[in-house]
């Protein structure tokens, strides 16, 4: 029931027409700094070559630099990530 | 006719080249060695595409606490890369410390290799005898290569005492006589033997070389005042 909720509630605080979620790895330079992180894209991105210049652009405001991503996936998929991802879940 | 005398300029020109060249060498070397030192000192850099590599290798370390140990690590190794550029400082220093030996040795090699052939001209040229050479046929004395005509009695006197000297005797004024005039030595005047030793050192010219040459030891005789192994006959 809880989840029920919970995945209700991500899907009201998302956009509409966000159909897929990818999880990536990124860093910051000097010092060394990593991130692993869930971002949301729009339909047109669901794969991972044109997902790439999408959350390269979207990281790239605050600094980061993407280093690879590692798998797209549905709304299913967030709920085992949220933990590992943290402050990251879905930040950008 | 070739130039045989070498003069103390001269060996300071060359002297002065192989300086030169030794120190460019020196320092040549050293500069390849330090380009090629720093060139393989690890970047500092090195240590985080290190940890970055293993980030992206392993798509399970997605963990925040293994992201955050991994960041630590990195830092750490940036804190050593610290360590590293003092390194650099230290080796640049050494090689500089190395250089100055270097050079420092090279210039006193060529100065004692100049100063040897300086004390063995000064030896040649001076008052001790480094060679003594009798030619007979030719009626000329050799000594340290320097050329002295004689006339026939003194290169007689010259020789007697030259054999005598070899032979480690000293002869008195009668037995010189003896020997060059063929008489028993107890029929000869020892004033006779003077006068001829008095002859050798007056047609050797220099007084005081002849009277170093030539020793007089009192009431026993004279003596070649040289070294035996340096006599030789031709």
């Amino acid at each position: 029931m809880k989840k029920l909720i919970l995945t209700l509630a991500l899907m009201a605080a998302s956009p509409a027409n966000a159909s897929c979620y990818a999880d990536y790895k990124a860093k910051q330079d000097n010092p060394l700094r990593l991130h692993y992180g869930v971002i949301e894209l729009p339909d047109t991105a669901c794969t991972k070559k044109d997902a790439n210049g999408q959350i390269t652009q979207r990281i790239g405001a605050d600094g980061w630099q993407l280093l690879n991503i590692l798998s797209i996936f549905a709304a299913d998929g967030l709920e085992e990530r949220k933990d590992s991802a943290g402050q990251y879940f879905l930040r950008y | 006719m070739p130039d045989n005398i070498s003069s103390a300029t001269e060996t300071r020109l060359s002297g002065s080249r192989v300086v030169t060249i030794g120190i460019i060498a020196i320092v040549t070397i050293l500069l390849v060695a330090a380009v090629l030192l720093f060139m393989n000192l690890p970047d500092a850099n090195a240590f985080n595409a290190r940890v970055e590599q293993i980030f992206v290798e392993n798509n399970d370390l997605t963990n925040r606490a293994e992201i955050k140990l991994l960041e630590i690590l990195a830092q750490s190794g940036t804190s050593f890369s610290d360590t590293l550029a003092s390194y650099r400082t230290v080796i640049f220093v050494l090689l500089v410390f190395a250089t100055a030996l270097l050079v420092a040795s090279l210039v006193f090699l060529v100065t004692i290799i100049a100063l040897n052939k300086r004390m063995g001209e000064i030896e040649r040229t001076g008052i001790q005898v480094s060679s003594l050479l009798i030619s007979r046929e030719e009626n000329t004395v050799y000594l340290n290569n320097m050329e002295f005509k004689l006339t026939d009695a003194a290169i007689e006197t010259l020789s007697v005492l030259a054999e005598a000297r070899m032979d480690g005797d000293l002869m008195s004024g009668c037995e010189i006589e003896g020997v060059i005039s063929g008489r028993p030595a107890s029929d000869c005047d020892e004033a006779a033997g003077a006068t001829r030793i008095k002859r050798l050192r007056d047609s050797l010219g220099n007084q005081m070389v002849s009277e170093l040459l030539v020793k007089n030891i009192a009431r026993r005789g004279y003596m070649l005042a040289i070294d035996k192994d340096v006599i030789r006959m031709v």
